[in-house]
């Protein structure tokens, strides 16, 4: 049986790149990680509102429990890998998505963050039909700069090992995109 | 233009929406969650005048916390053992009777349950068991395997076995065609009987909840669902009604969600009502409220629950599956996600169901005449629901998942009174993935508890717990 995520985590994490240890307040990684957070699981879900509600409930449950989350050497990393993991994860994707319903039914109608441009879009669309994996790493990648040294860390894998996924990811997102365009044409 | 520069850009775009993005408050979030009905604050009240009482006349047992929505994050996980002796607290949540409420509450202590699980032989990596029924002869428990539904026999409960089924005549199994089936509800009928679910596209097990997405317009799936029937005279080989796209398809969104049989015919409901009076020849008419979930059949009636059409909760009865009465149902005001009823059943003249949503609410009727009025919630932490009840005598079981453990509340006065019971040795542990626990239904037979579910993404598991009085 494997340790607790958590755990697991805080033995083997240093903090990402640009992440401070010098302000441990939950007040303040909310404040630095939220929209990186809620950017990285719209990326990986596909939809805006159950990407914000899979990253507000994460952001709950480390508030619930900062005492042992804010002694992590990287909360930061712990809570990317408890989104992606989320995110990618088909069990807990359909979870995220039978709570999201309501969101999708009833839409905030106040101001709201700008749409994506469509050619992204259909990118992001083919970046979630890779290998959860690659998928993964490849977020991680482009929207946040991290390193594959810090990938591995945040996602428990050697360097090597997220290098092999974000290079067959990109790789199969070639292909994927070449499919498409043929489709097109 | 390279691969990189595609992602490159691609992430740029979505930066704009990272750079728009409020901070929403996460205070408000959880106290959205945790507003209560008017029920729900008469409940509070009611709980705390009972903690006082106890706290004068001594139970101080009475004290227990409510709910373990602030239990620790990060815990130890202890190997998992079965059988496991679970630890019954006290009841949580107490009503007081309602003068039309014919069962009498009883005032000894609430027995303990002794809780065993086990997991199911599958062919495949991903299996799910999401219903379970009583027969003649034992039981039924339905789901999938890999992209086929799947169904198991068993004499006992305890011992499955795994029942054959055959598609359609001409036609081929769900995995050859890319598809997968599941099943989701059984009845028998005269010698026969049915169980029903859906096919579809997609993957295995994302139409359980999920597919609710696409009922609401949601690009989120395309699976394209068609009802699905498959009839046994046996109940240890089936073979699929073949295909009608008149009586079965048609619609973008066609699922059977349960069944339910009287002494003439079956009638099924989910997107659309059906009947037959030999589960071969099926009719469809229009659903009288939105998705329906579950139907029973109480001797005079065919109650049906599920979602109204303004999409609030809604539950029916007809005497002929063609005909349908609306039943009032309590709306949490709460309510900001959609809170389906999922499962239902009748005690004496009372009847209970059970929902999803935010909460995990059961609610109770004391017989057919008056609204349904939310009885017990599970938690409000992270979207609990509870899909599955069963009553034998005064004894009731509502089971469900609550933040990736499974999770079962008891009640020994007929559904008015509840204890709720979390082990995660037991019902899963959210902090492994390979240990998280959903339970879709359960039965209750000679005072046996037996529910059916998940432990982590691809294990067939089945509970069995029994009350030690």
């Amino acid at each position: 049986m494997r340790a607790g995520l958590g755990k697991a985590v805080a033995e083997t994490h240093s903090p990402p790149r640009g992440e401070s240890q010098s302000d441990t307040s939950f007040a303040a990684f909310y404040a630095r990680e939220y929209p990186r957070i809620a950017e990285l699981a719209y990326a990986l879900t596909g939809d805006r509102w159950i990407g914000e509600d899979l990253a507000q409930d994460s952001f709950i449950a480390a508030r619930q429990n900062w005492a042992e989350v804010g002694t992590y050497p990287a909360p930061g990393a712990w809570i990317r890998r408890v989104v992606a993991n989320k995110a990618v994860s088909r069990y807990r994707r359909i979870q995220v998505e039978r709570k999201a319903l309501p969101r999708l039914w009833r839409r905030p109608t106040g101001d709201t963050p700008p749409e994506v441009a469509a050619e992204a879009a259909e990118i992001w669309a083919a970046v979630r039909r890779l290998p959860k994996r690659q998928a993964q790493v490849i977020a991680l990648t482009y929207l946040e700069g991290h390193s594959l040294s810090d990938i591995g860390e945040i996602l428990q894998c050697s360097p090597f090992t997220a290098k092999t996924h974000l290079q067959r990811g990109k790789q199969a997102l070639a292909t994927l995109l070449r499919a498409n365009e043929e489709v097109t044409e | 233009m390279t691969i990189d520069q595609m992602l490159t850009d691609a992430a740029e775009s979505l930066h704009s929406y990272r750079d728009a993005i409020a901070h929403p408050d996460l205070d408000e979030r959880v106290t959205r969650r945790r507003q209560a009905s008017p029920t729900q604050r008469n409940l509070a009240i009611a709980l705390g005048a009972t903690v006082l009482l106890a706290l004068v006349i001594g139970f101080a047992a009475l004290l227990a916390p409510l709910g373990d929505d602030e239990a620790p994050f990060v815990e130890e996980v202890a190997p998992t053992t079965v059988p496991v002796t679970s630890v019954t607290s006290p009841p949580e949540n107490t009503t007081p009777p309602s003068p039309t409420t014919a069962a009498a509450v009883p005032a000894e202590p609430v027995p303990s349950i002794t809780w065993t699980r086990m997991e199911l032989a599958a062919t495949s990596e991903e299996a799910a068991l999401d219903t379970i029924a009583v027969t003649e002869d034992g039981f039924l428990a339905g789901g999938f395997d890999g992209r086929d539904a799947a169904i198991w026999t068993s004499d006992d409960g305890s011992t499955w076995n795994r029942a054959t089924l055959l598609p359609g005549a001409g036609e081929a199994d769900a995995s050859a065609q890319g598809r997968f089936a599941e099943v989701v509800g059984f009845a028998s009928l005269g010698g026969k009987t049915v169980a029903v679910g859906f096919e579809g596209a997609g993957e295995p097990g994302e139409m359980y909840f999920g597919s609710l997405n696409r009922w609401k317009n949601s690009a989120w799936l395309d699976a394209d669902p068609i009802a699905a029937v498959w009839v046994s005279d046996d109940r240890t080989n089936w073979r699929r009604v073949p295909h009608d796209e008149s009586v079965f398809g048609e619609a973008d969104v066609v699922r059977m969600w349960a069944v339910a049989a009287s002494d003439d015919q079956f009638v099924a409901v989910g997107d659309a009502v059906w009947r037959s009076s030999d589960g071969l020849i099926w009719q469809r008419a229009p659903s009288p409220g939105n998705t329906l979930f579950s139907v029973i059949f109480d001797g005079t009636w065919f109650v049906a629950a599920g979602l109204d059409p303004g999409g609030l909760q809604g539950m029916y009865r007809s005497v002929d599956g063609v005909e349908w009465i609306e039943m009032p149902v309590e709306q949490p005001s709460d309510m900001w996600r959609p809170q389906p009823l999922l499962d239902l059943a009748k005690v004496g003249q009372a009847y209970l169901t059970v929902g999803g949503g935010d909460a995990g609410r059961i609610w109770r009727a004391a017989d057919v005449s008056v609204e349904m009025e939310v009885v017990f919630q599970v938690g409000f932490n992270v979207g609990p629901y509870l899909s599955g009840i069963a009553i034998d005598g005064n004894r009731v079981a509502a089971v469900g998942e609550k933040d990736f453990q499974g999770v079962v509340s008891t009640s020994t006065d007929g559904g008015q009174t509840w204890t709720k019971e979390e082990s995660r040795e037991v019902f899963g542990n959210r902090f492994v993935e390979d240990e998280t626990g959903a339970i879709r239904d359960v039965v209750i037979v000679d005072g046996r508890i037996i529910a059916v579910g998940k432990i982590g993404v691809g294990a067939a598991a089945v509970w069995i717990g029994e009350w030690n009085d």
